[in-house]
């Protein structure tokens, strides 16, 4: 039986690709019905009697592909339908159930949605410490409502080959609890060349990454979120690998062909977290009024050229390792690893500025705003700071982000040597 | 030649008429619920002022909360540049500056050169902006025109611990039925020094550097100046009307764009 709140979500994306049907980057059309069909899979899970896992961000997805478990990112679902209508009524709901709103908004949304049953009820949960601290206590929180077993992956603070190989055994763990609960057994073949594909995606992506600091910029802003959902929501597979491989050749047909993401590129940006995920067309008016466009953002950075992947028959190594490249190990790991990641893709993007949303209900990301900042200046590079929630609407409105927005433009504007005036 | 400039803020619209460095007119009235309505009417009092007819002013740029309501201005600015603008007109040696407007409270650093380096801005809370003194001043029937000269009568201080302004009027109305009475002075000291904290806090994120001029109408009070000296243990400078100064920006600015002064 299907889940009528997730179906309605399937429906809206579906009705999102028509919109953006006449659409110049095709790798936008290829990426909603990626994840449609994504949605669509984890509502059918248990029509189709495969076990579903429930998790958050940067669990090893390809662990889960390989035993044939269908995987739901929950804390993804929260954030899509934040981009298809709010979670203003989970957000409520959450303050009925006692979470403060001091909690991250995405958090809180996620624990509301599960109250709500708004998402078929996974058989599993599982989560990692990586992202933030919340993430476990959001995983217990979903497993304790929905009655369902879970397990929490420890991920430790610095990469070294004991961090490492500590992380293949929390995988060996994770991977004999899989198996006791579902009674399936991972076929290792499989997840070598799950992995094998993964290491793929990660290829593409940098890849990509590269291209995207073309002048002029390449990517338009569709892209940017695209290039993180498919990532977080499908390594391992071969849709993944299909998807990226579009989206690098339509990048690299774009940089070839000196095509930018608008006609008269004027700024350079770079985003050191997310944006509000209430208005992501906040992207595109920054490109159409201010000819921005955002070169680099966070969520699609990898350490050290991504490169993870070592011996091949050592798949569990591999994804241990991966964890300490994938986009998202700058907010979990030491402070510096976000610095030296922001300075070295500000000045390899060549950015003209900074737009930081600090978000408020994030400590990782929060605790580190001010040295962002500072490391910017040192580079010349404008930074704006717009206190706000990436999930909450009614904290800032969109036309408190525009006022601020206009005020960063008018500071880069005068930089150029233009008066910054606008009508 | 004579431009304008037009700050409409939540609770008082600004106008400057700017002929090269004089400052031929300006007003300040109250915004209405309209906006534009009182946005001509206060244009129509600057240039009573200076003797002019609109159609004599050159350019109007529009800047404040309400600055897309102002038809008749030519452009827009966002306030924050504006009040660096004026700011730095008045004082080229101004390296921080901190607005205190009704509503609203920011801090800007800007370089030698007078162009703001950063920014950061309260218009989220009550706290610290004149919201919070016209509560105080209606809560302990000082007039507001008067609670920064009483607080100086001060001989004490009492801590305001409250960053929210309906909590803090629960711990002044305490105070004030306290037993034996705190003075009345020494309550508003420590109203002023609520408020210069939450200041001082945010100037303290872009960076506080000498000088510092203090703008917007909380700046009319000589409590909160000299809570911020005392913080700051520096002098701190202050224009003579400092309501205008977004205003005056924005004339700077009606200049700059129209080859009349040269951009800094």
């Amino acid at each position: 039986m299907q889940n009528p709140v997730m179906q309605e979500m399937i429906d809206n994306l579906r009705k999102w690709k028509v919109e953006y049907q006449d659409t110049d980057f095709k790798p936008t059309l290829a990426y909603l019905d990626l994840v449609a069909r994504y949605f669509e899979r984890a509502n059918s899970a248990r029509d189709e009697r495969k076990p579903l896992v429930g998790h958050l961000t940067l669990c090893p997805t390809e662990i889960f592909y390989a035993m044939d478990l269908v995987p739901l990112e929950v804390a993804m679902y929260g954030l899509f339908k934040t981009f298809l209508g709010g979670v203003g009524s989970y957000l409520e709901m959450a303050a009925q159930f006692g979470l403060p709103p001091e909690i991250c908004s995405v958090h809180r949304a996620t624990d509301a949605m599960t109250i709500e049953g708004a998402f078929p009820r996974p058989d599993i949960f599982v989560a990692t410490t990586q992202t933030c601290d919340n993430v476990p206590k959001t995983v217990e929180v979903m497993a304790e409502l929905y009655k369902s077993p879970y397990f929490i992956l420890d991920c430790p603070y610095t990469y070294t080959e004991r961090t490492v190989n500590y992380r293949v055994r929390e995988y060996q763990d994770l991977i004999r609890f899989l198996e006791e609960q579902t009674g399936r057994k991972m076929d290792y073949d499989r997840l070598k060349e799950a992995v094998r594909k993964s290491y793929r995606v990660t290829e593409l992506c940098v890849e990509i990454n590269q291209l995207k600091k073309a002048v002029p910029a390449p990517l338009p802003c569709e892209g940017i979120f695209a290039q993180a959902a498919v990532n977080f929501l499908l390594a391992g597979t071969d849709e993944a690998v299909e998807f990226f491989t579009l989206m690098r050749d339509e990048v690299k047909w774009r940089v070839d062909h000196r095509i930018g993401a608008i006609p008269n590129e004027r700024f350079r940006l770079l985003l050191p977290f997310v944006i509000p995920f209430w208005d992501m067309s906040l992207m595109e008016w920054m490109q159409q009024e201010h000819g921005a466009t955002i070169v680099m953002d966070l969520v699609s950075i990898w350490a050290e050229d991504g490169k993870w992947f070592r011996d091949p028959d050592k798949p569990l190594e591999n994804l241990a390792r991966k964890t300490f490249f994938n986009p998202g190990y700058q907010l979990q790991g030491p402070m510096t690893d976000l610095l030296e990641c922001v300075v070295q893709n500000a000045i390899d993007s060549k950015v003209d500025g900074a737009v930081i949303f600090a978000h408020r209900g994030c400590r990782s990301f929060g605790a580190c705003i001010r040295s962002v900042k500072d490391e910017l200046q040192k580079l010349g590079v404008l930074s704006v700071v717009i206190d706000c929630d990436i999930v909450d609407k009614s904290f800032t409105s969109r036309e408190e982000v525009v006022e601020k927005l206009e005020g960063f433009f008018e500071r880069l504007e005068e930089r150029k040597g233009a008066s910054g005036v606008v009508n | 030649m004579a431009v304008a400039g037009i700050d409409m803020g939540a609770l008082a619209t600004k106008v400057v008429i700017l002929e090269g460095d004089r400052i031929l007119a300006a007003t300040t009235l109250a915004t209405g619920e309209t906006g534009e309505t009182e946005a001509y009417k206060a244009m129509e009092e600057a240039l009573r002022q200076a003797g002019l007819k609109l159609e004599e002013i050159k350019s109007v740029i529009s800047t404040g909360t309400g600055r897309k309501r102002v038809l008749f201005a030519q452009k827009q600015r966002t306030a924050m540049s504006c009040h660096a603008k004026g700011a730095y007109f008045l004082f080229p040696q101004v390296r921080t500056l901190i607005d205190v407007g009704a509503e609203s409270a920011a801090a800007i650093r800007l370089s030698a050169d007078g162009k703001v380096e950063d920014s950061v801005g309260n218009d989220k809370c009550a706290a610290g902006t004149g919201i919070f003194l016209d509560a105080m001043s209606r809560m302990l029937r000082v007039s507001l025109g008067e609670m920064g000269a009483e607080s100086l009568k001060a001989t004490g201080t009492v801590p305001i611990s409250s960053m929210c302004v309906i909590f803090a009027e629960s711990e002044v109305i305490s105070h004030v039925h306290k037993d034996p009475p705190i003075p009345c002075a020494n309550i508003l000291a420590g109203i002023h020094d609520s408020i210069v904290d939450r200041l001082f806090g945010m100037g303290q994120r872009v960076g506080m550097e000498p000088e510092v001029v203090m703008t917007g109408g909380v700046s009319k009070n000589i409590g909160i100046i000299r809570a911020m000296e005392s913080k700051l243990g520096m002098k701190v400078l202050v224009p003579e009307d400092p309501q205008i100064v977004g205003a005056l920006g924005a004339a700077l600015f009606a200049q700059q764009e129209n080859g009349i002064r040269e951009s800094c």
